[in-house]
């Protein structure tokens, strides 16, 4: 027998829940790690019958894992094995930007096949590994064409800042072209709702450098690049905390009135403060773009709203901590943030479409 | 898999997902967390789609699974760090601090500060409508449990949100 107040319950968890459209379902990822699990099962049983045969407990250590944080870690840098590609379903892109009005160079060399995870799109992987092949040959060209290689493959309103960045002199791609015969990409996972591949290499010195970028998992395009060098002992907390104190300093100056170019040079201008980075210094420049109508912090044309940090995990070998943030309008914001010479900063904000 | 299996899968997955990701985001109260739990949902269902496929009820099977693995992601959650930075979360709210209960995020505000075990016994009978009798399969429990969990539940919500007599609806006590 139900009563009024299990009725209203019911009636209540579907005007929760019935008004959600369905996420796109990517058959291929689940396919892929379906069977990595079954093979994974096989081999923790294997391990297991030896373990009870042989006595060698420790074999079984670090064989298994089934990532089931909300940070779907799938990778680390250097990892070898590379899982098959998906050859069909990658997702399609619903909003893709306008196409350049020069087109993309084509790179010289064959692109780099990133690794594939179950946990990062296809299209992103495939994104991120071409604009880091088709970059050598654009920056070769000239600006022009580096401009024209990020419009095709960075999100529309990430392309701004990115092309700004480029032309005050920032690499855009975090290395220098000519380091690039040896890249390595390897899928980090999802957070905030976006994939996040780290792209490492090493200079001539040995000194390994991070690129942390962050992919729409929709369209695959580039919604963030982050650079730090590797060897830097970042952590969840720290980064969490940095995030926040930036946030909280950002905010401040923007409830006092302040526009978001104002805020971001109001903080840049503290120099020695921890919150200050590299982006903010990027994002002086390129707040003053018309191009540039939202508000590259807050992710959003449309008022101030609260922000949380909600996770924070450490990834680049332990070089880099992508933070998520929840404001209390719109979608979640990923920050990276490094280990600077002046200590803490944010290095990359990566937003979901404004 | 063959492709016979492939196919049935494949349709299995897509007549599911959209039910599959309402029931997770209730019992996880967030949308990118429920996407997740559907996608590992449905990664084990594929793992044993075979004893899946041959189960007298599939749905249940796939339904105990993300039940379970909702209950288990809670636990490292806990260590992740939740810090406001300014201001208080702002819920939409009505005139005279009455909230009714069509707001979403009351109803998962409240769901969400229940033990999950609760949650989900509350979400399995009055979402997706099972009987006692079902809900204690899917979670591999006694009747009684779900009988205790539901009753307990219910009064939690109750206690949480006050429901105004007569008109459906739920003062939050946490307006003014």
């Amino acid at each position: 027998m139900s009563t009024d107040f299990e009725r209203d319950v019911s009636a209540a968890f579907h005007r929760a829940a019935d008004q959600l459209p369905a996420p796109r379902l990517d058959l291929d990822a689940i396919r892929y790690a379906g069977r990595r699990r079954r093979m994974t099962s096989f081999t923790v049983a294997a391990l297991a019958a030896a373990v009870l045969a042989g006595g060698t407990a420790a074999a079984a250590s670090g064989v298994l894992h089934l990532s089931s944080a909300p940070f779907r870690a799938a990778g680390h840098p250097g990892a070898s094995a590379s899982p098959p590609t998906s050859a069909t379903s990658s997702p399609t892109p619903t909003a893709s930007p306008p196409p350049p009005a020069t087109s993309p160079p084509t790179p010289a060399t064959s692109p780099p096949t990133p690794a594939t995870s179950p946990a990062v799109p296809a299209a992103a992987t495939a994104d991120v590994g071409g604009f880091y092949s088709g970059y050598p040959a654009a920056a070769r060209q000239g600006q022009t064409a580096v401009d024209a290689l990020i419009s095709s493959y960075a999100a529309s309103w990430y392309a701004p800042i990115l092309q700004a960045s480029a032309q005050a002199g920032y690499a855009p791609d975090c290395f220098a072209f000519a380091a690039h015969s040896g890249l390595d990409y390897a899928p980090a996972g999802l957070l905030g709702g976006q994939a996040i591949i780290v792209v490492s290499s090493s200079d001539a010195s040995g000194q390994v450098l991070y690129a942390v970028v962050a992919a729409d998992t929709g369209t695959g395009k580039i919604t963030g690049i982050a650079c730090t060098p590797g060897g830097q002992p970042v952590t969840a907390t720290g980064a969490s905390d940095s995030a926040s104190g930036l946030y909280q300093k950002y905010l401040t100056l923007r409830r006092q009135g302040a526009s978001a170019q104002d805020a971001v040079a109001s903080i840049v201008s503290i120099g020695a403060d921890p919150v200050s980075g590299p982006y903010l210094v990027q994002l002086q420049r390129a707040a003053a773009w018309p191009d540039l109508t939202y508000d590259p912090l807050l992710c959003t044309s449309a008022g101030l709203p609260s922000v949380s940090v909600t996770a924070a995990t450490v990834v680049a070998d332990g070089s880099a901590g992508v933070v998520e943030l929840k404001p209390s309008v719109g979608q979640p914001i990923v920050a990276v943030v490094v280990l600077g010479a002046q200590g803490w900063a944010v290095a990359g904000v990566a937003c979901h479409q404004p | 898999m063959d492709s016979d299996r492939e196919a049935a899968f494949e349709a299995f997955a897509g007549g599911r997902q959209a039910a599959l990701f309402r029931l997770a985001f209730l019992l996880s109260g967030d949308r990118h967390q429920a996407e997740d739990l559907v996608q590992s949902t449905l990664e084990r269902t594929y793992q044993h789609w075979r004893r899946v496929a041959a189960a007298d009820n599939p749905e249940a099977y796939v339904q105990r699974v993300l039940v379970n693995a909702a209950s288990d992601w809670r636990r490292p959650r806990r260590h992740v760090v939740e810090q406001r930075l300014d201001g208080a979360l702002a819920l939409p709210s009505q005139p005279g601090g009455t909230e009714r209960v069509e707001s979403p995020d009351v109803v998962v505000r409240a769901l969400r500060g229940l033990p999950a075990r609760m949650r989900a016994v509350l979400v399995l009978r009055y979402f997706e409508g099972l009987s006692e009798a079902q809900t204690a399969s899917v979670l591999d429990c006694w009747v009684g449990t779900v009988k205790t969990q539901a009753s307990r539940g219910l009064a939690r919500l109750r206690a949480a949100m006050e429901l105004k007599p007569g008109a459906g609806e739920f003062r939050d006590r946490s307006t003014p």
